[in-house]
């Protein structure tokens, strides 16, 4: 059996996890996908045995078993290719009845047949196997593509190796054109290109990712369209121009160049585990995507990044992910159960607890990164690094503290979270500067108060009883907490204030001007320099974002214009419930009417719907600042004299 | 599982060195608990992690 030694396991809940580490999780990952495999091959044979017979299957099981008798680590090296955990999560799917993909069963399985034939072409052994074409391409992983023009209307080839004096000569019998593999070239730069001579087809070896810096080498894949590496609910970008592969690969290297130099620790580890990048296509909400799949380790899938220090943090951030599900895959940190899902203060929908674990680790990972990167960032790097370390450092304790109330964890969880919570703690009192830590407050109140509104839906009777007491001029009653617990709502209803609450959840929380330009001031501080001295943000084919004139006051540092300008568009029903976030914010800000504006950060929810529901009773609107002091005096004299009468105010 | 030193062992068995007729010869009953507990994790995961932090 596996095992994970307490040290291990200690380093990685601390986020960390050394070389050796991450050897010891990778032979894990192997021995699950050659489980994986073998219950492909045994189910498939049972229980589909015609499909299973005419896609090959029985001579490329054959000459794998030969290659891991005769060359193991070559095996090995094809077996924990990220697409091989993927390919037979995928086929077991099918297999017990879940979609298709758009491919014969045939065609599915008969792609153990492409890495039967990788593994015999790095280890130099003669082989004759049917391979299926995916979109009209003969792939070999980690060999290359033969793309045939026009597509050939047959799905399959069959492919031979044969010993040469110069190597090994693949051939596909709709490709005459020779693919010679050079003798004793096991991990293999392969040829580039060989033009065909006979045909029209092409080999093309898949592009790679190769740095190195201070004697330590990066050597990833980059996706070139793996049939089972489209998995990650974005669009994938399977091919890139030679300019812009060019392109990438210089900020590939000049990203592994600053974890080299400032991040050692995540350096080293991220060589022993990363595999493979798959490059998605931007998201034209949020400019920035990424993601990992629990099945297929070793693979990270990102969008081109908008700078080098950005695609370092997002490597680093999933190589997170990816420890995580390899720890997953060795021990259970989640136990059976239902679970309310919770606030992630890094997403814009609720989270169960699988996900908020996998957040936090990640942003845990993301806190250590900014952490160091302050050492040795200048200026405005060095206002990012701050304000973003700031922010991790005080949101992701909470998600641990919500996981380690949730009930969910197990034994080994619990260990695991407290761990992690342990080393968040450590972190607290290290300095920052008051601005940086100032900017990182914000954009964390402003996150939280957006999510609160679109998920906590408050009480309908409760807000018929304040309406109610605002009417007879009575002290309120305080509302229940509405806030600290910050779980959802499930009901459809609770994303009624900011519109969707499910599959736009995200691109709602990110297309606020407000955000971006909060989170502007320290991603790019020069450009919001500019918009500062101009009105102006390039990019924009209106000048700048939609900003409301609190917002631009707000953004100026003139609290008290912010707090009037709110005020006025809540009173003229202009931008609900945007404008009481910008109030909140604005109010916290002008360190005035403290009591009001705590309300206004932690019971915007009520506020907004005991606002609506005035106009809806009087025909008038109240003033948003009165009616937050109103509820803050109730909330003091609520804490002065005790618990509430609960009679009253259920 | 965890043992006195705190050390963990995983219900995973270590097949990373075995051959395919090598593992039909283990425990069919080890590797059947192994296999469930993955692929129901895997299920737990669809709509969920199959999309963590697709957007960030």
């Amino acid at each position: 059996m596996h095992r994970l030694s307490a040290a291990d396991f200690s380093a990685l809940a601390r986020g960390l996890g050394d070389r050796p580490t991450l050897a010891r999780l990778r032979r894990a990952e192997t021995s699950k996908n050659l489980l994986l495999i073998r219950a492909v091959l045994t189910e498939a044979a049972r229980e589909y045995p015609e499909e299973y017979r005419a896609a090959g299957i029985p001579a490329a099981r054959e000459m794998l078993v030969a290659v891991q008798s005769q060359a193991p680590d070559t095996a090995a090296e094809i077996i924990a290719l990220p697409q091989v955990g993927a390919w037979a999560v995928d086929c077991l799917g099918r297999l017990r009845g879940s979609g298709d993909g758009g491919r014969t069963l045939a065609a599915d399985l008969g792609y153990f047949n492409s890495l039967a034939a990788a593994a015999a072409i790095r280890a130099a052994r003669p082989f004759r196997l049917v391979i299926p074409l995916y979109g009209g391409a003969l792939r070999i992983p980690t060999v290359g593509i033969a793309r045939f023009s026009p597509p050939p209307a047959e799905d399959w080839t069959e492919v031979v190796g044969v010993r040469s004096g110069a190597g090994l000569v693949v051939t596909s019998d709709r490709d005459p054109a020779a693919l010679v593999i050079p003798a004793g070239d096991p991990r293999g730069d392969f040829p580039g290109t060989r033009p065909a001579a006979a045909t029209d087809g092409l080999w093309t070896a898949p592009p790679r990712l190769r740095s190195t810096v201070g004697g330590l080498t990066v050597d990833v894949a980059l996706d070139d369209g793996d049939p089972f590496l489209d998995r990650y609910t974005r669009s994938r970008v399977s091919e890139l121009a030679p300019d812009d592969l060019a392109c990438f690969r210089q900020r590939f290297g000049h990203a592994w160049q600053l974890l080299v130099q400032h991040h050692p620790e995540y350096a080293g580890p991220i060589a022993a585990g990363v595999q493979t990048v798959v490059l998605l296509a931007a998201d034209a909400s949020s400019e920035r995507t990424s993601a990992t799949s629990t099945t297929a380790f070793g693979a990270v899938a990102l969008s081109v990044p908008r700078d080098d220090l950005e695609l370092a943090e997002t490597l680093v951030h999933e190589f997170q992910h990816l420890k995580l599900c390899a720890v997953l895959d060795l021990v259970p940190l989640l136990g059976n159960g239902s679970d309310r899902p919770c606030y992630a203060p890094w997403r814009a929908d609720p989270r169960p607890a699988g996900s908020l674990l996998q957040g936090a680790y990640a942003y845990l990972g993301v806190a250590r990164f900014w952490r160091e990167h302050r050492r040795a960032a200048r200026g405005d790097q060095a206002l990012r690094a701050h304000v973003e370390f700031a922010r991790w450092r005080s949101q992701v304790p909470a998600a641990v503290d919500a996981l380690v109330g949730s009930g969910r964890l197990t034994a080994a969880g619990l260990r695991f979270a407290r761990t992690m919570r342990d080393q968040l703690t450590e972190w607290q009192t290290d300095p920052v500067p008051r601005p940086a830590e100032r900017l990182a407050d914000e954009i964390s109140m402003h996150h939280r108060v957006r999510w609160q509104l679109q998920h906590v839906p408050p009480d309908r009777d409760m807000i018929e009883r304040l309406a109610t007491a605002w009417a007879e001029a009575a002290p309120a009653r305080p509302p229940a907490d509405h806030s600290g617990a910050a779980t959802a709502a499930s009901t459809p209803a609770a994303g009624a204030a900011l519109g969707a609450a499910t599959a736009g959840a995200a691109a709602a929380q990110e297309s606020s001007p407000l955000t971006r330009m909060l989170a502007l001031r320290y991603l790019d501080s020069a450009r919001y320099r500019r918009w500062c001295e101009t009105g102006r943000l390039d990019g924009y084919p209106t000048g700048g974002p939609d900003l409301c004139p609190g917002d631009i006051a707000l953004l100026h540092e003139d609290a008290a214009a912010a707090v009037s300008s709110y005020r006025r568009q809540i009173v003229a029903g202009q931008r609900s419930p945007e404008s009481w976030v910008g109030l909140a914010l604005a109010m916290h800000r002008s360190s005035r009417h403290v009591p009001a504006a705590r309300a206004l950060l932690e019971r915007t929810g009520v506020l907004v719907a005991l606002h609506d529901r005035l106009r809806a009773l009087t025909g008038s609107s109240v003033d948003p600042v009165e009616l937050a002091s109103w509820l803050a005096d109730a909330e003091t004299e609520a804490a002065e004299t005790g618990p509430a009468d609960t009679g009253r105010w259920p | 599982m965890t043992d006195r030193d705190g050390d963990l062992e995983s219900d995973l068995p270590d097949l990373a060195a075995m051959t395919l007729p090598q593992i039909e010869d283990c425990d069919q009953s080890v590797l059947a608990s192994s296999l469930r507990r993955l692929v129901q994790q895997v299920d737990d995961d669809v709509g969920t992690l199959s999309s963590f932090n697709a957007v960030i």
